[in-house]
């Protein structure tokens, strides 16, 4: 008797610890099939990000409103551009937490490990999105506090530094026209890309996009102040050698169009070629050639 | 120095581009060194009509001033000349 208690307990241990086993097993296949669902789902919340920001905006607007206000808190704060991309990131995060997290609890079983994953997972995804989103909430806060926002790159103290306006991103959006602010904050951008450090050193130029009309300016003057007037004009590439850059870009805007001049300068072993002046110009809506008159002076 | 360099006023000139009335429009102004410039701005923008200072990049010495700043901040001397050039927008 007692052995075959004892026998049906080791039984009852083993069918047990086989149901442990099966459970287990279970448990990492539903793990595993929850985790191919939410790979599945990838897509779909994706797709839904695009068009919740149009379509959807309206249902989901309470929430993400909240969420927005709660990472754009810093409004009252410096805003230097540093803090504006990773808070740019930061709300897209609450964002995706906000709508995607809901999903997650609607389809999946909760368990820690899986979502935390997951979160990871979907914010690399959203990388595509961040602009859409931030442009969104402008859309959204702007009325109250976002007007007079302005973001100074690289910082607030730099001299030379650009400054836009929350108004100012909203050219980006499509099929709408850049403005100058942007152009040159881009030209910024690119310049200190290229050049943390020695600006005197690297082989380019560019000028903002200021530069060309300012020439048109000065080419209408009279014969006689010229001489004058372009010493003070030189101004615009003060401490710069434009003669040894390798290329000179000057943007160009006339006629609610962008275009781009190269001034190719070769190197000075072949001087027989002088400098090549290239007009890019997407539209072909400029004329060239009054273009190059103006530029070779 | 018997003035104090806070007080010291200077003129300056701010040469826009407004072509669609014909040439440019030169408007001068005395300003004190410690002012800030949006005041500079707002005063042109109010001769100059139509216009607001956000249309307007103001630049001196090739930099785009800013509002906050004033004179001596970005070291303008008297006869100075700043640049009031229209915002562009294009495609």
């Amino acid at each position: 008797m007692a052995s075959s208690e004892i026998h049906s307990q080791s039984r009852f241990g083993s069918l047990f610890k086989k149901k442990m086993e099966d459970n287990a097993d279970h448990k990492v296949a539903n793990a595993f099939d929850s985790e191919l669902s939410a790979l599945g789902t990838h897509s779909r919340p994706k797709l839904k990000l695009n068009e919740g920001l149009s379509l959807n905006g309206r249902q989901k607007n309470g929430s993400r409103k909240r969420s927005f206000q709660s990472s754009f808190g810093w409004k009252d704060r410096g805003i230097s551009s540093d803090s504006f991309y990773s808070k740019g990131q930061s709300a897209s995060k609450h964002f995706s937490n906000g709508v995607l997290g809901r999903k997650e609890e609607s389809r999946v079983p909760p368990s820690y490990g899986l979502r935390h994953r997951k979160r990871e997972t979907v914010v690399v995804l959203d990388d595509d999105d961040e602009v859409l989103e931030t442009l969104d909430c402008i859309d959204e806060t702007r009325d109250e506090c976002m007007k007079d926002a302005k973001i100074y790159y690289p910082s607030r103290d730099d001299p030379e530094c650009v400054e836009i306006c929350f108004q100012d991103i909203d050219c980006l959006a499509p099929e709408s026209f850049l403005t100058s602010p942007i152009m040159n904050f881009y030209i910024r951008y690119l310049e200190l890309q290229a050049s943390p450090s020695q600006k005197a050193t690297c082989d380019y130029h560019i000028f903002n996009t200021f530069f060309y009309k300012k020439l048109q300016q000065e080419l209408s003057r009279k014969e006689s102040e010229k001489e004058s007037l372009f010493v003070k004009f030189r101004r615009w590439w003060k401490g710069v050698n434009l003669f040894e850059k390798a290329y000179v870009l000057i943007p160009i805007h006339e006629d609610l169009h962008w275009s781009l001049v190269i001034i190719c300068f070769p190197e000075k072993k072949d001087n027989r070629s002088g400098p090549i002046v290239l007009h890019l110009d997407s539209l072909k809506l400029h004329y060239s050639r009054v273009v190059l008159e103006d530029i070779t002076r | 120095m018997d003035q104090e360099p806070t007080h010291k006023f200077i003129h300056v000139k701010v040469v826009g581009q407004v072509s669609s009335l014909g040439g440019e429009l030169e408007v001068f102004f005395r300003i004190k060194e410690s002012t800030p410039l949006w005041k500079l701005m707002a005063a042109y923008c109010r001769r100059i009509g139509m216009y607001e200072v956000q249309d307007f990049a103001f630049i001196f010495d090739q930099r785009l001033l800013r509002p906050h700043q004033t004179p001596k901040q970005v070291h303008m001397e008297d006869g100075d000349v700043i640049d009031a050039l229209l915002n562009q927008t294009g495609s």
